[in-house]
């Protein structure tokens, strides 16, 4: 779910590193003013981030295609406000290493995939208690493919709209029918999710953020 | 930490196998200005007639790098389903004038400028991001963005992640290799789902879980051992070594050539 370069008119791009520095640096100022040594979570986000990179590249098979899981909602369980900084490591490396997506775009994707995590890290934690850590967890999985799928359509179709293709029942039907599409993706994800919150419930619940402020 | 590979110096992005005479020896700091104005600009393009010299500038960029062609058609290669979506899209979606037509199909002028203008924008841009990290190493990329404004924190996360996803990466490939071995293959689909692969989700699940897990109890390790090495009280990543006059020049030509751009494109200069 990356935009490439160059398809993006400037608002837009710049817009997206500007939603991007805010979020950054609130992220990055709740760490600071929450944790003593907030270094001390430097190492913990950039291994997580570093797995989360790897094991979204898990493809699943799925007919005439595969496709592979965004875990996003999960580093939002996992890392709470530290997800978007992991996101915008995470999404630089593949624009730099691997070409995937770009660096003017950075910043839009960031939000893409970064607004959801956050949204999906407050949706686990408000909801736990009264869910039960599975069902939140699926929630959280499930709401972060959602919303990002909703924000990447949102933006590809601003972007349509500025190549001249006003349309707006054709948008609407588009943006249904996509939005749609990717239900039964919501759905792997957020049983996936489920399934690992529920092992590292049982082996390293630290890990879910027990005893982190953040 | 007991690994003697946490005291080796981060690995470069960059391949410094290439002989470069000259895009690796212009300095990060004023590199990274350069390229990042130029692709600014050329973000910007939006009209065909200037594409032309977008290239030229692409052309004369990574004969300067010394990079293998080849590798660079690579990559590009592939750029992304959304940009071919859109590129085999807007030249039957958009505009009055018809070049061919076939029923409710047709050819549009318009569409097929902007597509054109579309395309070549996108891949000139992956051509110049691809430049920017094949000629200059991470820490040098990442003390150049610090010295841009870059947060300590975030270019410390970049330089971490940087430095633990290759080992990340093997430890999946082992474990995944070591779950084959036992007897385990993924089978049936989303689509058809069997009972095998119903227990594989779950499966696939536990594995990922094990992989964070791992990758935990190591960052407790890699913290000590940063603590220890005085990780807080310096930089990790060292600040930008300024940039020698020619390499000033050479971004302040790149700032011209961007405000140029800029300027022709918005400018009113005919087509």
């Amino acid at each position: 779910m990356h935009i490439s370069e160059g398809l993006l008119p400037a608002p837009l791009w710049l817009g997206g590193y500007g939603i991007t520095a805010l979020l950054t640096g609130w992220s990055l100022h709740l760490l600071q003013r929450l944790e003593k040594d907030p270094r001390r979570q430097l190492p913990k986000a950039a291994l997580l981030t570093a797995a989360f990179f790897v094991a979204s590249s898990l493809h699943l098979p799925f007919p005439p295609a595969s496709l592979h899981l965004l875990l996003n909602g999960l580093m939002g369980v996992m890392l709470g406000a530290l997800a978007y900084p992991a996101i915008v490591v995470g999404l630089f490396f593949q624009a730099v290493a691997f070409g995937h997506g770009g660096l003017t775009t950075l910043g839009i994707n960031a939000a893409i995939m970064g607004i959801p995590a956050l949204l999906a890290g407050g949706i686990f934690r408000a909801s736990r208690r009264w869910l039960g850590t599975g069902w939140a967890a699926f929630w959280a999985g499930a709401v972060g493919v959602v919303l990002a799928a909703l924000l990447f359509y949102g933006v590809v179709l601003a972007a349509l709209r500025r190549e001249g293709i006003p349309s707006t029942s054709a948008e609407h039907l588009a943006l249904t029918s996509l939005v749609a599409a990717h239900l039964p993706l919501a759905g792997v994800e957020g049983l996936f999710t489920r399934w690992v919150v529920l092992f590292l419930q049982r082996v390293q619940p630290q890990l879910l953020g027990e005893d982190e402020k953040l | 930490m007991k690994s003697s590979k946490a005291n080796l110096p981060c690995p470069p992005l960059a391949s410094r196998s290439f002989s470069s005479p000259w895009l690796h020896r212009w300095r990060p700091l004023p590199k990274v200005v350069g390229l990042l104005a130029l692709m600014a600009a050329f973000a910007q393009v939006q009209r065909l007639a200037l594409l032309p010299l977008v290239w030229v500038l692409v052309a004369l960029l990574w004969a300067l790098s010394g990079l293998p062609l080849r590798r660079g058609l690579r990559r590009l290669a592939a750029p992304g389903v959304l940009l071919i979506a859109f590129v085999l899209f807007l030249p039957f979606a958009v505009g009055e004038t018809f070049l061919w037509q076939w029923g409710s199909l047709a050819l549009r002028w318009e569409g097929l400028e902007r597509a054109l203008c579309l395309g070549g924008r996108s891949l000139a841009l992956l051509a110049l991001a691809m430049l920017l990290g094949e000629t200059t190493p991470l820490p040098a990329l990442l003390a150049a963005l610090g010295a841009l404004g870059i947060p300590d924190l975030l270019l410390e996360l970049a330089w971490l992640t940087q430095r633990y996803l290759q080992e990340v990466g093997s430890q999946w490939q082992r474990m995944q290799r070591a779950a084959r071995l036992r007897g385990w293959r993924p089978r049936g689909s989303l689509w058809q789902p069997g009972p095998t692969w119903r227990q594989d989700l779950p499966f696939l699940a536990a594995a990922v879980g094990t992989l964070l897990v791992r990758s935990y109890e190591r960052s407790q390790r890699v913290y000590q051992a940063l603590r220890l090495r005085g990780y807080g009280r310096a930089p990790l990543v060292p600040p930008a070594a300024g940039g020698d006059p020619c390499s000033w020049a050479a971004t302040g030509l790149a700032l011209a050539v961007a405000v140029g751009l800029v300027l022709v494109n918005f400018g009113g200069y005919p087509d």
